[in-house]
């Protein structure tokens, strides 16, 4: 199968915008509706902010299944054993919070 | 035309700012031009360059002047550049590094700025304070950016979001402001809930606590909190000031003081020591693992997906 490769440092080592999270998570999309797979790059990436890895990983798990997300998205982190350490805490510090968030949406609307 | 001199003697940092703001204001309102005349002064903080840009900038917008006056020599090198005003001749006053005041109109342009503060930070302090500075500044200036270019409300109008850095001495000094809407009026608006029963001149305060300066659907609020928090480790200082108040928050202790007329935005200003000791993986793993034991007690964790 034919990956498609999306390097992050080409937009910075920093990663600060919820918009840059939110154009970057799009691209992904487009690839997941047509069943490509993709290969998200994080080597050179030293740090995001929460609203970039809310948008861009907390929405992707709150709106895809895990199975497939993890069949189709294979993240590739940092050599560097702190940045890739760093990087693992904000994306499941996002994702958490965005369960937390559909989780509570979804108690709202069934009350 | 009626001009309003201010001769500033002695410093201008957030204090003197804070005495002049009513005047400021005042002058706006009633379409008075302003000269700030810093030749006597002998110390103008990187949050006093920025607080004057702005007023410069809103006077300007209005086809006011807002005039402010420099030496041409000492420390007046070093302000001409912070002022944008681009001496060819500047000299790194007391080994200085700096961003100058930058303007960001969209996203792309606060997260070029925030690499570049980074750059500066890297060079100047250890590994640990530059990686949890930089994670504050892409924090503040994200969400300043929802407020300024990104006008959260309908009454706004698109501004940029400022930010400026400095290496000062022994301390990194870092400015970050938006026009928006403000801190105490968003908590007015959308976190009711967590404002419940506190002083409107606490709101600032509250904003420190973890999921308070979010907002239902976008943001966790965990920016103010982290920010406290590596403000608390790394033996600096926070200077905010938002709508109706002030607040500096220092070892841990919040003090907030009524301003003497309405500060339109957000400014944030930040002092941290270049040799503290700062984690900001412990400081995110702390607030994760709180999520986490609070997700196992509800129910099952799946498997992470991408750790």
């Amino acid at each position: 199968m034919d990956l498609k490769n999306i390097n992050l440092v080409d937009h910075g080592k920093t990663l600060t915008t919820r918009d840059l999270g939110r154009e970057i998570r799009l691209i992904i999309t487009k690839y997941l509706e047509s069943g490509e797979g993709i290969i998200l790059n994080l080597e050179g990436v030293e740090l995001f902010s929460s609203g970039f890895a809310d948008e861009l990983f907390g929405k992707l798990s709150a709106t895809y299944d895990s199975n497939l997300l993890r069949e189709k998205l294979k993240v590739i982190y940092p050599k560097s054993e702190k940045s890739s350490s760093l990087l693992r805490i904000l994306i499941r510090k996002a994702v958490l919070d965005r369960r937390k968030k559909k989780e509570k949406e979804e108690e709202g609307d069934a009350s | 035309m009626n001009i309003l001199q201010i001769d500033v003697t002695n410093k201008f940092s957030v204090a003197e700012f804070r005495k002049y703001i009513l005047e400021f204001n005042e002058a706006l309102e009633s379409r008075t031009n302003v000269c700030v005349n810093l030749k006597k002064a002998n110390y103008v903080s990187i949050y006093g360059v920025m607080l004057l840009e702005l007023y410069k900038d809103i006077f300007e917008s209005k086809g006011l002047i807002f005039q402010i006056l420099l030496r041409d020599h000492g420390l007046a090198k070093f302000l001409s550049d912070l002022f944008g005003k681009q001496e060819k001749d500047f000299e790194r006053l007391f080994k200085q590094d700096y961003l100058k005041i930058s303007r960001c109109m969209n996203s792309k342009e606060t997260n070029e700025v925030a690499n570049q503060v980074s750059r500066i930070l890297k060079a100047h302090c250890s590994d640990d304070v530059s990686l949890s500075v930089s994670w504050l500044i892409g924090e503040l200036a994200d969400n300043a950016g929802v407020h300024g270019y990104g006008c959260l409300t309908s009454e706004e109008f698109p501004s940029p979001v400022y930010v400026a850095a400095l290496d000062n001495a022994h301390n990194v000094e870092i400015a970050i402001m938006d026009r928006g809407f403000g801190i105490v009026n968003t908590l007015k608006t959308y976190g009711r809930k967590k404002i419940k029963g506190i002083r409107e001149r606490d709101f600032l305060e509250k904003a420190l606590e973890k999921g308070v300066s979010g907002h239902p659907t976008w943001s966790p609020g965990f920016g103010l909190y982290g920010t406290s928090q590596i403000i608390l480790n790394g033996n600096g200082c926070m200077d905010i000031f938002s709508n109706s108040y002030s607040m500096h928050f220092k070892d841990g202790k919040a003090s907030t003081s009524l301003l003497k007329s309405d500060f339109k935005g957000t400014f944030i200003g930040l002092r941290i020591k270049k040799d503290s000791q700062l984690n900001l993986e412990e400081i995110i793993l702390a607030s994760t693992l709180e999520q986490m034991k609070e997700w196992r007690d509800n129910q099952e964790v799946e498997e992470d997906i991408w750790t």
